[in-house]
């Protein structure tokens, strides 16, 4: 199996680092005085992808039984886990198998155990409530975690995701082709100034706007703060170097992120593949291999350019930047009344796999399991009370000591014993200091969700 | 199966929004502010296109814009940020330094009143562009009916007073961005 070693990384970095980093900037003082840079990219599989065409599949007897569809129609081979845990996984994810010491992978993770749509699932993803509310994203900026914040919470350079978040105003998309085109424009133009006396008039008026209570004040006051931090802004983007049009669209959006990473533009960026997940028709479903084919294709190449794009001259992107991967949810095993060798999927909110890797986290493990392993495999009681019709896996009880699957068929349902996504995003809470008063629950009168402790470097 | 029914209801019921659901005022968008300022200030029929005065393409999804996903209709984008006031910034003063520079030669096709208005107004430094009617017609021909009286005075103050001696280009052009700047202006009430 060929890796990407450390001393490649430093390697291309060295090399790299020259063309890449701005003149005159000390790229590191920029992004993080304190010598501690640390990043998060979230990459998302968009309509909710099917993680038995992934790290979560079944053997194809099940699909002879009738019980899952397979339209790679091929048995998977065995991922096995640094930490000795075993899952089952299609020939798609060979491209990931040079990093896959760079991250770890976590199975059955449960999102909104109640709702299974779209929105409310991505809701719940990024906020933690089906219906929307505040979104981890800026959590992960925010000074309460000792760190400078970056002048925006997070950068998309690809379409933004539909949410009802609230504090996603500092998430901004920053298409690569456009953004060439603004660094030029900015360059020319001054930034907005509280020196001369319009600036001063200008911000005079936003001021008054946003004394006192009420819808508009609350506005002029964002306006104001917006409007102290948009010449530093200004400045920033104009001496953006947006990467060169000819690179492919993955080592160019991490090109662009590692710019705006070392500007301290930005503490996170959002990633969202094209392919679209969500097969409930037949005939979408039997194009999931080449869909999953490609979609694994961006991953191992978003990868790989956070490997060899280097942050500055001692350290990777990958060495200061954490890595999910993460849909919305999984997908059930087939719809019901359609052949199964033509049938499509519904959604799965009681499984879903998520990719963790990079800065803080101990990657090469395979965390948590699904249940429902082959055709012979029968349900507990309390996956016959969550899913009757037996159309979903289901997140099996978890050691959160350990990390490894517990060997109960429990009676009834309790969230409790769960990995959940409350889980995985208050592990990246832990990882970049976000207090705890932030941590999720995973219901009301519940403790904080489990941070997974042996997932943290 | 009781229990997991009633679990399962209680983290449906009760995973409220999180807090900090502060109530703002967000950004009418590019396309609400081209459209006032259209029927405004340009002939009618042929409003103005003002997208040479942003600093990229694209760039106006991010000043606030309507989506629509599935049954959701929502407006992105237009909490202000200091991307989107850099934005704001760089294209509304395109666009009064457009409207200034139409003193000696125009720049934008303006309907017949507010050309007259501004002409009078192109005579600054010159009593008559200081006249009372000259300048709280610019000013509710740019701003509409928005802002209140005091917003008027603090303007119409501040330009009296502080740009008594500049030239009418720049003077207009200010005048221009000040008013398109107040948040009265840029953000939905």
């Amino acid at each position: 199996m060929q890796t990407v070693s450390r001393r490649d990384v430093i390697r291309l970095g060295t090399v790299g680092a020259g063309s890449l980093l701005l003149a005159g900037t000390s790229a590191t003082v920029a992004a993080d005085p304190d010598g501690d840079p640390h990043f998060f990219l979230l990459v998302v599989l968009d309509g909710g992808a099917d993680p038995s065409y992934m790290f979560d599949a079944r053997p194809l007897s099940m699909t002879q039984a009738g019980k899952i569809q397979n339209y790679l129609g091929e048995e998977p081979g065995v991922w096995t886990g640094r930490n000795g845990v075993a899952t089952l996984a299609t020939r798609l994810v060979a491209p990931l198998r040079p990093f896959c010491d760079r991250f770890s992978v976590l199975n059955g993770v449960y999102m909104t155990p109640s709702f299974d749509g779209h929105l409310q699932n991505m809701n719940f993803l990024f906020s933690g409530s089906p219906f929307g509310g505040d979104s981890f994203i800026p959590h992960l900026n925010s000074p309460e975690t000792g760190r400078p914040p970056g002048s925006l919470d997070a950068v998309l350079p690809t379409e933004p995701l539909f949410l009802n978040v609230n504090n996603h105003s500092s998430v901004v998309p920053l298409e690569p082709n456009a953004l060439e085109q603004l660094a030029q424009r900015l360059r020319a133009a001054d930034p907005p100034r509280a020196d001369d006396v319009l600036g001063r008039f200008v911000r005079s008026r936003m001021a008054a706007a946003a004394e006192g209570e009420g819808r508009m004040a609350a506005g002029a006051r964002r306006m104001l703060t917006s409007l102290d931090q948009a010449p530093d802004v200004h400045r920033k983007l104009a001496a953006l170097r947006v990467p060169d049009e000819g690179m492919a669209p993955e080592p160019r959006a991490i090109a662009l992120i590692a710019e705006c990473f070392r500007l301290a533009m930005s503490r996170s960026a959002i990633y969202v593949l094209h392919e679209q997940f969500d097969v409930h028709d037949a005939d979408q479903a039997k194009l999931q291999p080449k869909l999953f084919a490609e979609a694994v294709g961006k991953i191992a190449a978003l990868f790989r350019a956070l490997v060899e794009t280097p942050f500055d001259a001692k350290r990777s992107m990958l060495d200061v930047t954490t890595v999910m991967v993460a849909s919305e949810f999984g997908r059930t095993m087939r719809a019901p009344e359609m052949p199964i060798h033509a049938t499509g999927t519904n959604h799965n909110q009681f499984a879903n796999t998520i990719l963790l890797g990079g800065k803080g986290i101990r990657t090469g493990l395979v965390i948590g399991a699904t249940d429902l392993v082959d055709e012979k495999d029968t349900p507990s009681r309390a996956h016959f009370a969550m899913d009757p019709a037996l159309e979903k896996v289901m997140g099996r009880p978890i050691d959160f000591t350990t990390l490894r699957v517990r060997p109960v068929r429990p009676d009834a349902f309790d969230i409790e014993d769960c990995l959940t996504i409350g889980s995985v995003v208050n592990t990246l809470y832990a990882a970049f200091c976000v207090p705890k008063s932030r941590y999720r629950s995973n219901g009301r009168n519940l403790p904080s969700a489990p941070v997974l402790d042996g997932l943290l470097a | 199966m009781m229990r997991a029914l009633r679990q399962a209801t209680c983290v449906a019921l009760l995973l409220q929004p999180a807090g900090a659901l502060a109530q703002s005022s967000q950004f009418k968008g590019w396309a609400a502010v081209s459209q006032e300022l259209s029927i405004r200030l340009a002939p009618q029929g042929h409003p103005f296109d003002l997208d040479e005065f942003l600093p990229s393409r694209s760039m106006d999804e991010l000043l606030g814009t309507w989506t629509t996903f599935g049954t959701e209709h929502r407006f992105r984008n237009g909490m202000p940020n200091a991307l989107n006031m850099t934005i704001w910034h760089a294209a509304l003063s395109g666009f009064a330094k457009a409207v200034g520079q139409s003193c000696t030669s125009p720049r934008l096709v303006f309907h017949e009143r507010f050309l007259t208005t501004l002409h009078a107004l192109c005579a600054w430094p010159a009593p008559a562009a200081r006249d009372e009617g000259v300048l709280f017609a610019f000013w509710t021909s740019v701003m509409g009916y928005n802002a209140g009286e005091h917003e008027y005075a603090a303007w119409r103050d501040f330009f009296l007073r502080e740009y008594a001696n500049q030239s009418a280009t720049e003077t207009v052009a200010a005048m221009t961005f000040a008013i398109t700047m107040n948040p009265s202006f840029l953000l939905n009430r």
